[in-house]
């Protein structure tokens, strides 16, 4: 890499901010699907370092990514080409909790759970939780407007993001931060880089609004004789506002994943053709008995955690789904947006009989979110069926109009198809959007536009 | 064959506690059946299913919410319950031999032939009740059982000890405490939890069995201390040097 570049990066953030050895973790996402040749990695301390960074990459026409904790499923976080990786990791201070306003204000280098580590002090925490909490910064969540385990409860992430500061792509600060509960003075401009994936700017610093954390939780586990019986339990508990979570599985990746877990009882003798609902109620007084009583209308197959440790089992079954499936070869991903009661239809259509490579549907039923995985032996059978389920899929998706991505965002996996889904009026809109923030196209390239 | 599992209600070990100056914060806080005696009432299940015993009768010592984990207890499969109610601090002012007496009252007065119990409670780490129990009836004992055969009246218990495992036999009736890896507690099932609301419940005020003497004060409780990242040494000088002039050993 250029030493002229190299010094004035030097200049700008110091020697220990610039990495140019071990690159491995930076150029490629955690399901070792995306491989990037960046050479160079920057981390920055300050929004200061980050508006100096891209003024200078700017004027230069060098190309950035900026990265968060690195946890993404789309490829959206990591180089394609020698893009210069701005890694916001050091910038992780937490600067206060408003008790009144219930907001938190910090940088966007945060981990997820070390925010609601501090916020537990206060009896807080954050209104948004997903499996790789130990790993994802704040910067990360709000870029992809992340969804997780309590959209179903609590609703959009974006909704929680009272203010932000943003660097743009030409160096400047932008202070959209704010710390008011209401703020009606116009077009509200954070909303564009919040699921914007890093195309826009850098988010630096945010202000949060923070919910109680609830004084009773419980986890149920039901088998069901059928995907209908999912729905139907689905339909009953919709309108119970202490329903925090409402997850299904199939059988056959929990039958598949059993010898994961010899040293532990499992809540059921797992099979290929029942489904399993993990419902989790959270609130200030819950009635366990009438859920339950409510619940056994449908199977009588349900068990409650009797404590934290079995709560944490159960929903351990729940997230590794996503990492064991990993492990059994190569993995196409889907997460899509479809009326739920739609869920197994679709699965039928793309593998009728269920016949194919291994896969697997399970997700935010609650949500109409759906996760669908399809194992395959080698890289090269991926790419040769990829096409192909892929047009199947999102041209199923559309018909039913659904999204083609209800919150792992498009990233590079699905760029192609943004068209399919927005349609060209929407595209010509984002593309101007694009240009005016980052007319040089430094930031993020060859992603989500 | 009748067999009394006495449990335990501890704070959750799976939740963040916080320090008082008189002691943990109970306040609004989770609590739960102390692991081991989970671990002895599925024990008392098991042996049940196998048909060596006929009926289980799960005894706890606390204020009101102490008939939750009686209810856990009846749903796992426990087939009746006592409580014993008092408004003491479970974790401080209840203390072993007290117990030990208490329960030694329920078994004169129900004939068990068997009384299971965990090992020890995650709150105060004693390790005696069971041991005391034993001896005030003057009965066999087998502590930290990995792993519990009845037959024909006699209990043979292979006990983790130090030196490796340890196999005892003995007539019943005697006392076995449960350790961790004599079984794995299956979850409570909603059905099951219903059911047990109508299995019998007894309620008895503590000072009927017995008294709290208090005889151990507890002077001082605090959190642990942080602990500071460790250090990785290149070589055996350098290791010297840190413990002579950091760790000030030598």
């Amino acid at each position: 890499m250029h030493s002229k570049i190299r010094l004035a990066f030097e200049k700008m953030v110091g020697c220990s901010n610039i990495i140019t050895q071990d690159l491995n973790n930076y150029n490629r996402d955690w399901m070792n699907k995306y491989v990037g040749q960046s050479q160079l990695v920057l981390t920055p301390q300050t929004s200061e370092h980050v508006s100096q960074i891209l003024k200078y990459c700017n004027q230069n026409q060098l190309k950035v990514v900026p990265q968060s904790g690195n946890t993404g499923l789309v490829g959206g976080s990591v180089p394609i080409n020698d893009e210069i990786v701005i890694s916001m990791r050091k910038m992780n201070k937490i600067y206060e909790f408003d008790q009144n306003s219930a907001i938190i204000t910090s940088e966007s280098g945060v981990i997820l759970q070390n925010l609601n580590d501090y916020l537990f002090e206060y009896k807080y925490q954050m209104p948004w939780d997903l499996g790789a909490r130990g790993s994802c910064l704040l910067g990360g969540n709000i870029s992809t407007n992340a969804g997780g385990l309590n959209v179903v409860k609590h609703g959009l992430l974006r909704n929680y993001i009272m203010g932000l500061e943003v660097v743009l792509p030409n160096g400047k600060i932008l202070n959209l931060m704010n710390k008011n509960r209401k703020d009606n003075t116009g077009t509200d401009l954070k909303q564009l880089f919040i699921g914007s994936e890093g195309t826009l700017g850098i988010i630096t610093k945010a202000n949060v609004l923070c919910i109680p954390i609830p004084q009773e939780k419980k986890v149920f586990f039901l088998e069901l004789q059928s995907f209908q019986d999912v729905i139907k339990v689905l339909q009953k508990v919709k309108k119970n506002e202490q329903v925090l979570a409402f997850e299904f599985m199939e059988g056959r990746i929990l039958k598949k994943n059993k010898n994961r877990h010899s040293q532990n009882t499992l809540p059921f003798q797992f099979d290929d053709n029942k489904y399993y609902v993990l419902i989790e109620i959270a609130g200030q007084q819950l009635n366990v008995d009438q859920f339950s009583i409510e619940m056994m209308e449908f199977t009588q197959e349900i068990i409650i955690n009797q404590n934290e440790k079995e709560a944490q089992f159960l929903w351990k079954l729940r997230e590794e789904i996503a990492e064991s499936m990993g492990k059994m070869g190569y993995v196409l991903k889907y997460d899509v947006s479809i009326p739920p009661d739609k869920f197994e239809w679709l699965v039928n259509q793309v593998y009728p009989q269920r016949e194919g490579p291994f896969h697997v549907y399970y997700g935010h039923v609650g949500d109409g979110n759906v996760h669908i995985n399809i194992v395959f032996e080698s890289l090269e059978h991926l790419h040769k069926e990829e096409d192909k389920i892929e047009l199947k899929l999102f041209g199923l998706v559309k018909s039913l109009g659904g999204s083609i991505s209800a919150e792992h965002g498009i990233g590079q996996h699905k760029r192609k198809y943004m068209e399919l889904q927005k349609g060209k009026d929407v595209l010509e809109c984002l593309y101007s959007i694009k240009k005016l923030f980052d007319p040089n196209s430094i930031m993020n390239p060859n992603k989500l536009l | 064959m009748k067999v009394l599992v006495a449990v335990k209600r501890v704070v959750d070990s799976g939740i963040k506690v916080r320090v008082k100056p008189e002691g943990i914060d109970l306040q609004g806080v989770k609590m739960t059946i102390n692991p081991f005696c989970e671990i002895a009432v599925e024990e008392a299940v098991r042996l049940k299913e196998k048909k060596l015993i006929a009926e289980i009768v799960a005894v706890t010592i606390g204020p009101k919410q102490g008939a939750e984990s009686l209810r856990h207890a009846l749903a796992l499969g426990a087939d009746k319950a006592i409580h014993v109610t008092t408004e003491a601090r479970i974790d401080q002012t209840v203390q072993p031999l007290d117990v030990a007496n208490i329960l030694a009252k329920l078994v004169e007065r129900d004939n068990y032939n068997l009384v299971l119990m965990g090992k020890q409670s995650i709150d105060d780490d004693f390790n005696q009740t069971g041991q005391m129990v034993a001896g005030l009836l003057d009965w066999p004992q087998a502590t930290f059982a990995s792993n519990i055969q009845i037959t024909d009246g006699i209990a043979q218990v292979v006990r983790e000890i130090d030196g490796g495992l340890q196999t005892v036999k003995f007539k019943l009736p005697g006392v076995i405490t449960c350790d961790l890896r004599l079984n794995q507690p299956r979850f409570a099932s909603v059905p099951n939890i219903m059911k047990a609301k109508s299995k019998p419940l007894e309620t008895i005020p503590l000072e009927k069995l017995g008294k709290l003497h208090n005889s151990i004060q507890i002077t001082k409780t605090e959190a642990p201390s942080i602990r500071k990242g460790g250090a990785i040494v290149e070589n055996v000088d350098v290791l010297l040097q840190k413990l002579r002039n950091e760790a000030k050993l030598f």
